[in-house]
């Protein structure tokens, strides 16, 4: 199946609920979901699509747009090697209240991905069963409450 | 009998700044956590307040012993959004040296391994070797013995030196028959194969659950390998295999390890044989236009994935370093149940690089 008709079949199962499906380039998709439709839209593709390998989890935060947006990047593992399609999974969220679901229920392999970016973005992923400190040093929370450094408004020292 | 609660590291137990927590009974390990984040740079963060070529040095270190996987995810992401080609004797030279940063790599993985099981030999023989490649090839080519920053968007920084051809041919001639020795000593070894054999074993399911790359997927029987499954560079024009032992144990994984460092010889070979004439790399604008993309390499512990995002500037507005030991860190579950006798080799089996882990 190649990404226009990927594309075509997300449009007509899921409509309005799907935003606008993007083809980058060969073998890459992009569709943004709200959170609201995120696990149902997570399922479908996993099952129809076979993406069985989730790659990374990131984070990207807009200020000037108060969203911050969750990205999943997936792909399929088969026995023979990845298949080359990556369908990148967009979740804009409110910068005010990060929040949004754990996906650990559909590819247990977010677990770690998804609790660096709660570190380092300060999003909630609602049902992860450990948001605890990852690679920041045990003492962040006293010296910098509430703050995040891969958000925009956490400055460098040199900019 | 109590359970004792232990930490292994953070102190540089021989594989970086890492730490394990150990719950053990008796002698086994009831549960192993692992705690990363000791040599976090915050990369990403950086990177954003820099240009898009200042961040190539930067970039490459977060996994210093296979630096030309790193900076080639990077570069060929930043080709994508600038829409470049780059010549083919670039994308020659290219495989050249991430094929040499991959035997590199394993090396240091085999010294270290190697004293984690107490075997000295193993541990002098792979680093005195890894020193000849560092200083008869890396050097000569790139002009800096580990941290050359020598692929950029583009092409890379120089051509070929005279004589490289040769002198890469002749140190590969004594490679290739060092990996016999290593072959005799070591992987043939009746030790080494009782301490590895059917130790931490990851069946295939549960590697593709966990999402592990790299070695570590293809000693659990998957064939996943970008360098096949997503050509870049030149591989698609050079005939490799590519190893896959299904056992799932710690020998597996150790197998196609060594496997690879053969293979990686002959892909150096052809590169060489094949070698285009022409320019070694095209002029880049600095700003960048808009736009985002994902770009992956087979780098020594696996695939490794560059997100970025362009705000049409001339510095990057995200850049998200998906790297192989992080996505490995999983692995180290397999410690639960076995014997504490077997941690360093589970450990190591996994050819986890905290650098590389915490970016």
């Amino acid at each position: 199946m190649n990404e226009a008709q990927i594309i075509d079949e997300l449009r007509d199962k899921f409509g309005e609920r799907i935003g606008t499906p993007e083809r980058l380039r060969q073998h890459r998709i992009v569709v943004t979901v709200e959170k609201e439709n995120l696990l149902d839209i997570a399922k479908f593709v996993k099952d129809t699509y076979d993406l069985n390998y989730a790659i990374s989890v990131s984070g990207i935060d807009y200020p000037e747009q108060n969203k911050f947006v969750v990205v999943y990047h997936l792909c399929t593992m088969s026995e023979e090697g990845h298949l080359p399609l990556v369908l990148t999974l967009k979740v804009p969220v409110n910068r005010q209240t990060p929040r949004t679901p754990s996906l650990i229920s559909i590819w247990k392999s977010v677990e770690w991905h998804e609790r660096e970016t709660w570190e380092l973005f300060g999003i909630e992923f609602e049902g992860h069963p450990k948001l605890e400190r990852l690679l920041l040093h045990e003492d962040w929370d006293e010296e910098f409450p509430n703050q995040f450094p891969l958000r925009k408004d956490f400055l460098l020292e040199d900019e | 009998m109590s359970a004792i609660y232990f930490s292994v590291g953070p102190q540089h137990a021989g594989s970086g700044h890492f730490r394990m927590k150990i719950t053990l009974q008796g002698d086994i390990i009831l549960n192993a956590e692992p705690d990363p984040g000791f040599v976090h740079r915050s990369v990403e963060k950086i990177a954003e307040t820099r240009e898009y070529l200042q961040n190539v040095p930067l970039i490459e270190r977060q996994c210093l012993s296979d630096v030309s996987s790193v900076t080639l995810a990077y570069a060929m992401g930043i080709e994508e959004l600038l829409g470049i080609e780059v010549p083919p004797r670039a994308q020659y030279i290219r495989v050249i040296m991430c094929e040499l940063s991959r035997i590199m790599s394993h090396l240091y993985w085999l010294a270290i391994f190697g004293i984690f099981l107490g075997h000295s030999t193993m541990f002098m023989w792979p680093f005195g070797d890894r020193d000849i490649f560092i200083t008869e090839t890396a050097e000569k080519i790139a002009g800096a013995r580990v941290s050359y920053s020598y692929i950029i968007p583009g092409g890379v920084r120089y051509d070929l030196p005279d004589g490289i051809k040769e002198h890469t041919l002749k140190t590969l001639d004594y490679f290739q028959g060092r990996l016999k020795e290593y072959d005799a000593i070591f992987f043939s070894n009746p030790i080494f194969k009782r301490r590895t054999k059917g130790v931490g074993v990851l069946s295939r399911p549960d590697a593709i659950r966990m999402g592990v790359t790299g070695p570590t997927l293809r000693g659990s029987g998957v064939r996943g390998d970008i360098r096949k499954d997503e050509p870049y560079a030149a591989y698609d024009e050079l005939d490799f295999e590519i190893p896959v032992f299904s056992e799932g144990d710690a020998y597996s994984r150790s197998l196609v390890r060594f496997r690879e460092m053969e293979i990686s010889s002959s892909i150096i070979r052809q590169a060489f044989e094949n070698l285009p004439e022409g320019d070694f790399k095209v002029k880049t604008r600095k700003k960048v236009p808009e736009g985002e993309v994902f770009s992956r390499v087979e780098a020594a512990r696996g695939e490794l994935a560059c997100y970025i995002i362009s705000d049409g500037t001339r510095k990057p507005y995200r850049v998200k370093m998906s790297t192989p030991s992080f996505r490995n860190l999983p692995g180290f579950s397999l410690m639960k149940g076995s014997m504490l006798a077997d941690l360093p080799t589970i450990w190591m089996s996994l050819d986890y690089w905290p650098l590389d882990a915490d970016r």
